[in-house]
């Protein structure tokens, strides 16, 4: 009977944390707002988006319909783009205490060998492309290491391309 | 009364940043130098370093390799095995 109990309690915990991740989640009758598109599901005009996670009005003719958009959560909201810069990207990995203080020299060492080889490609005049896959298995390196650091490991993968095509770009 | 609480508390805990200890640190850079180890914490760590700025680390993998981790004072980061 005690266990049932507990059992019981857990199975509440479990549901109202359930309830509280599925709280904000658009309905059928209502218009799917995500962070690159409108996805309308009834027939409605869609006159402005402002902010994620707010429900605005719309108006069409003299019918008024709400529209809920889905919080934060419950999307792939890209990172803003002032979050993904090189030097701030640098700058949290210094300080993340994800990776220990070793790991990081090292990490750093091979990135510097990188951006070499780079270098001496670009200065033989030979197609950089061909070092992607070396980059590609650099960054992997770096998620991996970020286990405990999900935020900055997802920042990381977003930035890809903006750091491959930093690295490659000729500088004048 | 008190597991329902640890249940609750495990359910609605933020992902946070654990750090990483020396132990860790060590294997870690064993490992990201491509040396086996056979696990993620290291044992038997020595610590040594000189007037120049080098460092050396001596510690035992779980998978009993002992390394020597040499870090230079600019920053380069070198693993070599004892045994």
């Amino acid at each position: 009977m005690k266990h049932s109990g507990f059992s019981l309690l857990i199975l509440a915990g479990m549901l109202l944390s359930f309830s509280t991740l599925t709280l904000g989640c658009v309905k059928k009758s209502e218009v799917l707002v995500s962070d690159k598109q409108v996805v309308e599901q009834n027939p409605v005009e869609v006159k402005e988006v402002k902010e994620m996670g707010k429900v605005e009005i719309v108006e069409k003719q003299q019918s008024v319909t709400v529209i809920k958009i889905a919080p934060d959560s419950e999307q792939k909201v890209a990172p803003k783009p002032s979050d993904l810069g090189l030097e701030q990207l640098v700058e949290r990995l210094k300080k993340t205490e994800a990776i220990g203080f070793l790991t990081k020299l090292a990490i750093r060492a091979d990135v510097l060998d990188f951006k070499k080889t780079v270098d001496s490609y670009r200065k033989r005049g030979e197609n950089t492309e061909t070092l992607r896959s070396r980059f590609d298995g650099l960054v992997l390196k770096i998620l991996a290491l970020l286990e405990h650091d999900p935020d900055l490991s997802k920042d990381i993968h977003f930035a890809r391309e903006s750091i491959w095509n930093s690295l490659v770009e000729v500088k004048s | 009364m008190r597991v329902v609480f640890v249940i609750m508390a495990m359910l609605f805990l933020p992902v946070q940043v654990l750090a990483v200890t020396l132990a860790e640190d060590i294997a870690t850079t064993i490992m990201l130098r491509g040396h086996p180890c056979g696990g993620s914490v290291v044992s038997q760590i020595q610590e040594s370093s000189d007037a120049s700025g080098n460092r050396t680390i001596r510690a035992t993998c779980p998978n009993g390799h002992r390394y020597q981790v040499d870090v230079n004072s600019e920053g380069r980061v070198s693993v070599r095995r004892l045994n």
